[in-house]
């Protein structure tokens, strides 16, 4: 893709922006995501209440962290089924009959899925400021840096997303690959996130085991998954690290260029038309 | 019925319920009484240093790898035992009773497959401060072990000498006592007045002397190991030049990813038994109304879970990629100041509290500053910095001074009184701000479209 590439990226992108903000799916996504961060919140004010001294280290990233995956999840699922839907519908053929390749395509419904969560922040700055304002929780520089970093994660698992389709054929098969291995990638890294934080004597011996499978796991899961690398730069925001918050960015940038790489790989290896028999 | 036709019948059952009762048992007995399966093998007996004292273990065969924090002195003494494996807890243990025979030698310690240092044995010793169990421990070698181990003799020889003492001047004192009862008390037609009475001298009660203010231990012999952070080998070369079969191990010296900061153990007066701890100077403590705070500061520093684990018990599973604060040293003295925007709200000293019951059902009590004249038979229940809290918004911060007035390092955190009340806002905002844009963009653009 050159230079002449980008007007159609952009031109691409731009509509495909404004068609998700005009239809009601990222509202109703925002809504479920600041439900689900609300529930959070209020389980740990009445924790509070409860025992009237709770320590932390930071109490909004974590509602944060689990709204920025049901957006990523969300904006990764739209760009799974109108990658999908074009190739299905034979308008991705179409479109490579103009001055769309393979690259632009893809990087267009990248670009789409990153303006689309810069959108989706906004929302979500302005919630967990009036959220921090009345409760009293406090909103910090490390709130920001998360916010910041929460582009990161989903840029990860846009492309992630994207790379899933180029892969599949049909939408059903799409949208079932790219939820079974997203939805298998958080329940691995919550349960293993849960058994690590287990000391080893309150451990029932069946645990230790499942403990030390998921850890051997984790090793290659760790590189693989959209959702880790969110974790390490909330780690690096933690520390105060500047230097591991910048290379978790990049971390994440290498992986969504690589993600978008194979994409544009397998998109050229299995073609713009429709298979038949799917 | 006939309950004479019954009875022998009844009888006959219950002896065979008995006899099978009997046979079931004995199997089982004989399954409990057996004992675990022993074998002989060389295992290293550690007194490793954990940042505050030395803690003991042993490495069995099992184990591949020793960790040793870096720059501290450690004790390592290779050692043959009998091992067995003891399910409930799921470890290996020593039976160090049966069977402890040092194993001589030399101790090679190896980097990059080159020995780069060999060690023999040496006389040790700990040190304790106080309290053996509780203070920070120091090893000593060699002469100065000796000397240490002499001081310590002579300082429990001499209290030995003082405590004698003091039980004839007790003795000497009751005496004295009953004779100054017997002269007080007399009669008025004894010969004295009541005011030659009043001038009879009080006999002095002696005092209990105080006891050594350190500990040491009776001196051993061992290897003593301090390395820079890396990664080593050892194992043991006998004396006939061959190595000590088993003894070969990985050793990893590390060291800490943080340090000096401080840490806080804080104790709400409601909940003054379950402190809660703040570690991490990234931490925020919140508080759920009005709150009287007893902190407790100490230093510390952040180890790799794993291999602090490892240190404290090489059996233990540990976890890679996890790190862990350790309390390190107990802060004494110093000023603990509540600031807000910049003011300094309060500003306190380490004091000693007594916690006492209230009378009555209610189970409830107060915690009173600790006077040695109103508890003279018991010490303090807490110690720490108190900090009476008002909710205010916003945030406070506490931060602690140094003796010389500085603030500590790592030693800030904030504070704040989070508002318990109705979470109605926060729903109310997570469901008008997302539809608040959409719906009217919504039915716009559907408008636009017909």
């Amino acid at each position: 893709m050159g230079v002449l590439g980008f007007h159609p990226m952009w031109v691409l992108a731009k509509r495909e922006l404004r068609s998700a903000i005009y239809g009601i799916g990222i509202y109703l996504t925002i809504l479920l995501s600041l439900i689900i961060s609300s529930v959070i919140l209020q389980n740990y004010i009445k924790s509070v209440g409860r025992d009237q001294l709770l320590i932390t280290a930071s109490p909004l990233a974590y509602p944060l962290f689990i709204a920025t995956v049901v957006c990523a999840v969300y904006l990764a699922l739209s760009s799974v089924t109108s990658i999908a839907r074009e190739k299905d519908m034979q308008t991705l053929e179409a479109l490579f009959y103009g001055p769309v390749d393979h690259a632009t395509y893809i990087l267009s419904k990248y670009l789409k899925g990153v303006l689309s969560y810069i959108f989706i922040v906004l929302f979500l700055a302005a919630y967990f400021t009036v959220a921090s304002t009345v409760s009293n929780l406090g909103l910090s520089l490390k709130f920001l840096g998360v916010l910041l970093l929460s582009l990161f994660l989903s840029s990860c698992v846009i492309t992630f997303g994207i790379f899933v389709s180029t892969l599949a054929g049909s939408v059903r098969t799409s949208v079932l690959l790219f939820l079974g291995i997203a939805g298998g990638l958080i329940a691995f890294q919550i349960s293993h996130g849960a058994l690590v934080r287990i000391e080893e004597p309150s451990l029932a011996a069946a645990l230790i085991y499942l403990r030390n499978t998921l850890a051997i796991i984790n090793a290659g899961v760790k590189w693989t998954s959209p959702f880790h690398y969110m974790n390490q730069g909330m780690e690096a925001v933690s520390l105060g690290s500047v230097g591991k918050y910048v290379l978790s960015g990049a971390l994440s940038m290498i992986y969504s260029a690589v993600a978008l790489f194979a994409s544009v790989l397998v998109l050229k290896r299995k073609g713009v038309r429709r298979t038949t028999g799917e | 019925m006939d309950l004479n036709k019954l009875r022998p019948m009844n009888f006959r059952w219950a002896e065979k319920i008995f006899i099978s009762l009997i046979l079931l048992l004995i199997p089982m007995a004989l399954v409990q009484a057996q004992a675990p399966v022993m074998e002989e093998q060389m295992v290293y007996r550690l007194r490793l240093f954990d940042g505050k004292r030395h803690v003991s273990s042993f490495c069995p065969r099992t184990e591949k790898a020793l960790y040793i924090i870096a720059d501290s002195d450690n004790i390592c003494l290779p050692t043959m035992t009998l091992v067995y494996y003891w399910p409930l807890t799921r470890r290996y243990k020593a039976g160090l009773k049966t069977l402890n025979e040092p194993v001589e030698g030399v101790l090679e310690i190896l980097r990059g497959g080159k020995v780069i240092q060999e060690l023999k044995p040496r006389t040790y010793t700990f040190s304790h401060a106080r309290q053996w169990y509780a203070g920070p421990s120091e090893v000593l070698l060699d002469e100065k072990a000796k000397e240490r181990y002499a001081q310590y003799q002579q300082a429990v020889e001499n209290y030995t000498d003082q405590l004698k003492r003091y039980y004839e001047d007790r003795r000497e004192y009751r005496r004295k006592m009953e004779e100054f009862v017997a002269k007080a008390g007399e009669p008025g037609n004894s010969g004295r007045t009541q005011e030659q009475r009043k001038k009879i001298p009080v006999p002095e009660r002696p005092s209990l002397p105080a006891a050594p203010e350190f500990y040491v231990e009776d001196l051993d012999q061992a290897y003593m190991v301090n390395l820079p952070a890396g990664k080593y080998e050892i194992r043991l070369r006998s004396s006939d030049g061959t190595i000590v079969e088993g003894s070969e191990r990985r050793l990893i010296s590390f060291t800490h990813r943080r340090s000096g900061k401080v840490g806080y153990e804080i104790a709400s007066a409601k909940r003054w038994t379950m402190p809660e701890t703040s570690s991490d100077p990234a931490e925020i403590i919140y508080l759920g109304g009005k709150e009287t705070l007893y902190f407790r500061p100490y230093l510390e520093a952040e180890y790799d879970h794993l291999y602090y684990s490892k240190l404290l018990d090489p059996q233990n599973e540990g976890y890679p990629e996890l790190w862990k604060w350790v309390n390190i040293k107990q802060i004494e003295k110093g000023t603990l100041q509540l600031v807000k925007d910049g003011k300094i709200m309060a500003s306190v000293q380490e004091k000693p509290y007594q916690v006492q019951q209230v009378p009555g059902p209610e189970l409830g009590y107060r915690i009173v500053d600790y006077v040695k004249e109103k508890f003279p038979d018991r010490g303090p229940s807490l110690v720490g910095y108190k900090v009476a809290f008002e909710p205010e918004k916003g945030s406070f911060q506490i931060r602690l001074l140094d003796v010389s007035g500085k603030v500590m390092s790592g030693s800030v955190r904030e504070l704040r009184a989070i508002r318990v009340g109705n979470p109605i806002e926060l729903y109310l905002t997570s469901v008008v701000l997302p539809l608040a844009v959409g719906i009217p963009i919504f039915i716009w653009r559907r408008k636009k479209l017909k």
